[in-house]
């Protein structure tokens, strides 16, 4: 449709006039349907030249156009339409709709409330037993906070130690800090493996273990006796009886914890455990940086321990 | 009914009266009927897409824009659903790819007749309009059908307006053609055509 201006110098072949009366045409029925159809005409009639025929052209079609004006006969959907907007959204006063719509936010809050409420309520059900660890450590002194409290009763856990002790991997120390002080829970340890970083040490481990825990006799790691010489349960607030109650099985190639409710922190250390990554896995990680020299950890011989058990 | 009494049905409505709300869908779905069945060739389609645009307006009627025809904005939802649809359940709401209006001649299952509008449908000029491009025969019926201006429908379809100009004018050339030879073939269809042409 482009068109060089009337003045330009052109061929005046049969199809560049078709063109321009076609175009005219078509302006005219804009014009028409915009209202302003005298324009169109004066401007058909102005270019007669190359407008013959043009005034004709619009006439026939329009009428070819006529059946497109008539809009069809439409179904009556109204019942439809207003049954489903109903459903969807139910044809209410506004003053009922805003009623219901405070309730709802009001229902809302009241959930989130009740949500809050019960978190708070079990946030500070939990910090007693922390309490009661610590107040259970006799001669506890400034010790870490972290344990294992938060580990429901009676739960058991099954924690391979290592599968010999020529597997065994380096005799590593948790240096990494909690992100912060707080409770853990089984599921903190998983989420907080990837986190610790390890090196060898000469301390096997600073692990605090926090579990009602005894232990079974005989003891024996990879089929080998435990050589109670470089392996000993230590607390980790001072000087504690071992407490009776719970249970540590260890046996053969693997050991296991049962968990019992918690007591106090107990420090396990030996030159050659814990030899499994995966052993104390739910041992928080409560110094820093490994004891230089364990013997200054208050001690508890297991080898006297395991001879009586009760 | 002109703006003022458009508004004042559509904030009725909106307010949650069913007569207001009634009385815009019996003066409006006539029009967006016939827009989606010219534009679609499917009375089915066209019953589908006039419902669910209807509901989703009549919900959604505390976002109106006054400055707007109530028209306008119905068209424009009725427009994107009938796309939406088209491109969910293709082919079988794509009249590209259907019979179109000869399929729909089949006796509806619902409450609705549908004589009237399959006899509308199976005009020759629905015929040749389907054979034009989408987007040139939407442009046809909004013009000469709705009689909207082009700016509007450079506004509704998001074409500029020269686009909107240019596929009229295109649309119209073939459309003339088309029908110039219906007209000189003899037929029924012919004599349907110059029935309804007169």
């Amino acid at each position: 449709m482009n068109q060089r201006p009337s003045n330009h110098p052109r061929k005046s072949d049969s199809s560049s006039g078709k063109q321009v009366r076609d175009r005219l045409v078509n302006e005219c029925l804009d014009s028409i349907i915009e209202g302003d159809a005298g324009m169109a005409r004066a401007m058909i009639r102005a270019s007669s030249e190359i407008a013959a025929g043009a005034d004709r052209d619009v006439a026939e079609l329009r009428r070819l156009m006529k059946p497109l004006s008539k809009v069809p006969n439409a179904p009556d959907l109204t019942a439809r339409i207003l049954a489903e907007t109903h459903r969807r959204r139910p044809f209410l006063p506004c003053m009922t709709r805003h009623r219901i719509s405070v309730w709802r936010v009001a229902l809302a809050a009241s959930f989130l409330g009740l949500i809050t409420g019960g978190y708070l309520v079990s946030e500070s059900w939990s910090s007693p037993i922390s309490d009661d660890l610590s107040a259970s450590n006799a001669g506890g002194s400034t010790g870490p906070s972290t344990s294992l409290a938060s580990v429901s009763a009676a739960e058991s856990l099954q924690h391979s130690l290592f599968e010999s002790f020529d597997e065994a991997p380096p005799v590593v120390v948790a240096t990494a800090p909690l992100p912060k002080r707080r409770l853990l829970s089984l599921g903190d340890v998983d989420g907080f493996a990837p986190q610790r970083t390890w090196k060898p040490s000469e301390v096997q481990t600073d692990s605090v273990v926090a579990s009602k825990a005894t232990f079974s006799t005989p003891i024996e790691f990879g089929g080998s006796p435990l050589r109670s010489s470089n392996f000993e349960l230590v607390s980790a607030h001072g000087p504690v009886s071992v407490p009776l109650s719970g249970r540590l099985w260890v046996g053969g190639a693997n050991g296991s914890l049962l968990k019992s409710p918690p007591l106090p922190d107990w420090l396990l250390t030996g030159d050659r455990y814990p030899s499994s990554r995966n052993s104390w896995g739910t041992v928080s990680p409560v110094w820093e940086l490994p004891p230089t020299d364990s013997t200054l950890l208050p001690r508890l011989d297991l080898g006297r321990l395991l001879a009586d058990p009760d | 009914m002109n703006k003022g009494q458009e508004l004042k049905l559509v904030r009725k409505a909106a307010a949650g009266d069913r007569d207001s709300a009634e009385l815009l869908v019996r003066s409006y779905q006539g029009s967006l009927y016939g827009y989606i069945l010219r534009i679609s060739g499917r009375p089915d389609v066209s019953e589908d897409v006039v419902q669910e645009a209807f509901v989703r307006v009549l919900t959604n009627l505390d976002r109106f824009d006054s400055r707007f025809r109530f028209s306008t904005w119905l068209f424009t939802i009725g427009r994107r659903v009938y796309f939406n649809m088209r491109e969910k359940k293709r082919p079988t709401y794509d009249s590209e790819h259907s019979d179109g209006w000869r399929d729909s001649s089949e006796p509806g299952t619902g409450q609705i007749d549908r004589a009237d509008t399959v006899g509308v449908c199976r005009d020759v000029i629905q015929a040749e309009l389907m054979r034009l491009p989408a987007d040139q025969r939407e442009v046809v019926v909004l013009f000469h059908q709705h009689e909207w201006p082009i700016a509007l429908i450079a506004e509704h379809t998001g074409l500029p307006v020269g686009t909107v100009k240019s596929h009229l004018h295109r649309a119209r050339i073939k459309l003339r053609e088309w029908l110039l030879h219906r007209v000189e073939t003899p037929g029924v269809e012919t004599l349907k055509f110059q029935e309804a042409w007169r």
